[in-house]
């Protein structure tokens, strides 16, 4: 058989095309060519912040002027302003209290609506509302329902008899960190209830009727049947819900804007304040990664209580 | 679940926590849309009982499409492709 160019170009047109495949299904290449838009992604948009704003919290930097290295002076300043400790305990206080109240609030709902009812769908799609609609939009509401003068919650307080004086919800340094506890509590107890009914929702009633006839008390079915199961989803809510609620911005800085004095001011818009309303970006990059380290912890618990499960 | 069975244990399970729930998770939208239409005597009086709309009025509504640029915001906010509404679907 004479072979002829022809098929000696085809020969080597074909060997080239099995070396690029075989190079493609070698699965370390493979997995890093799929992987590469997506590190790509989060490099440029999520790495690349990051760094850069750790890089800008080492430096003098105001708006307009080029900045100077100055080390760790933005944090030990930081550490020496009594405001900053008031907003550390300010974002404390509202994590804590407010994912406690959106947890239990949360689970309540979720049992509630677990049952069967008339309108079932409806009053889930219902409760999902305050969730669903922009932070924006709703905090504006709430505004006008914490108004000093005509909200509507003075009004119903001083003609049930309860109180004589209008409260002012947002002007006072108490009632105001409770007012924005009280409006995210609202926002995100939805999401806890949908996200616990499906866990719910994965608990045979076989074993609610074997624990009857066994004779256990609803207590005792609930701490050791309803509990056990949506242990992993009450975990991974809850932190998932932590991380959102100690780095939240939009709802305290539309309802108070920090005040009155600070005492409603959370990191994030702190950090906003100094450094973007302030004009002092190595300032505000320090206060935010000061919310690095107690994120950071959260991280590495949840990072370790997935790969346990 | 198996438990209490009759209108009143279910009332206590159900029919109470369920209406509170809803009128908690539900009473802004419902202030939100009474203040929409109650005229501003009504909005800014101490004395008129503020949960019910007395004497209701479009002319919010009125002023809203007529002296804003209400529809242009509205063509921003649903067509223009760059709006972030994505970026507030974790603020649990």
């Amino acid at each position: 058989m004479a072979v002829g160019p022809a098929s000696v170009a085809r020969a080597s047109l074909a060997g080239r095309a099995t070396s690029r495949r075989s190079l493609l299904e070698r699965e370390s290449v493979f997995s890093w060519v799929m992987l590469a838009p997506g590190v790509l992604f989060l490099l440029a948009f999520v790495a690349y912040p990051f760094v850069y704003g750790i890089f800008i919290s080492l430096q003098d930097r105001r708006v307009a002027s080029p900045g100077s290295f100055v080390g760790l002076a933005n944090f030990v300043a930081q550490a020496q302003d009594a405001v900053f400790w008031q907003v550390t305990r300010n974002t404390f206080i509202y994590t804590i209290v407010a994912t406690f109240l959106k947890m239990t609030g949360g689970l309540a709902m979720a049992l509630v609506i677990n049952q069967q009812f008339r309108g079932k769908n409806l009053a889930r799609a219902l409760l999902l509302l305050p969730f669903i609609v922009p932070t924006v939009l709703s905090t504006v509401a709430w505004m006008w329902i914490f108004d000093p003068t005509f909200s509507v919650i003075n009004w119903t307080l001083r003609h049930t008899g309860l109180v004589t004086e209008n409260f002012s919800w947002l002007g006072n340094a108490t009632l105001a960190l409770v007012s924005i506890i009280i409006v995210n509590t609202w926002r995100g107890l939805p999401f806890y209830g949908i996200t616990l009914l499906a866990g719910l929702q994965t608990i045979s009633p076989d074993l609610y009727e074997a624990a009857a006839i066994d004779g256990a008390s609803v207590t005792q079915r609930f701490w050791h049947i309803t509990m056990p199961v949506i242990k992993p989803v009450l975990i991974i809510v809850t932190m998932f819900s932590v991380i959102f609620t100690f780095s939240d911005f939009q709802l305290p800085y539309i309802l108070t804007h920090g005040g009155p004095a600070n005492a409603t001011h959370l990191f994030a818009t702190y950090a906003f304040d100094i450094g973007m309303s302030a004009g002092q970006f190595g300032m505000g990059a320090a206060v935010a990664l000061a919310m690095l380290p107690a994120l950071g912890l959260l991280i590495v618990a949840l990072t370790l209580y997935l790969r346990r499960e | 679940m198996v438990g209490g069975k009759g209108l009143g244990a279910r009332t206590l399970r159900l029919y109470l926590p369920l209406g509170f729930f809803l009128v908690a998770m539900l009473f802004p939208f419902y202030w939100m849309a009474i203040t929409s239409i109650k005229p501003n005597r009504e909005l800014y009086s101490q004395k008129i009982m503020p949960l019910v709309v007395h004497q209701p009025t479009l002319t919010h509504y009125i002023e809203l499409f007529d002296g804003t640029n209400f529809l242009t915001w509205t063509y921003n906010t649903m067509l223009r492709p760059s709006s972030p509404p994505s970026s507030r679907s974790c603020s649990a």
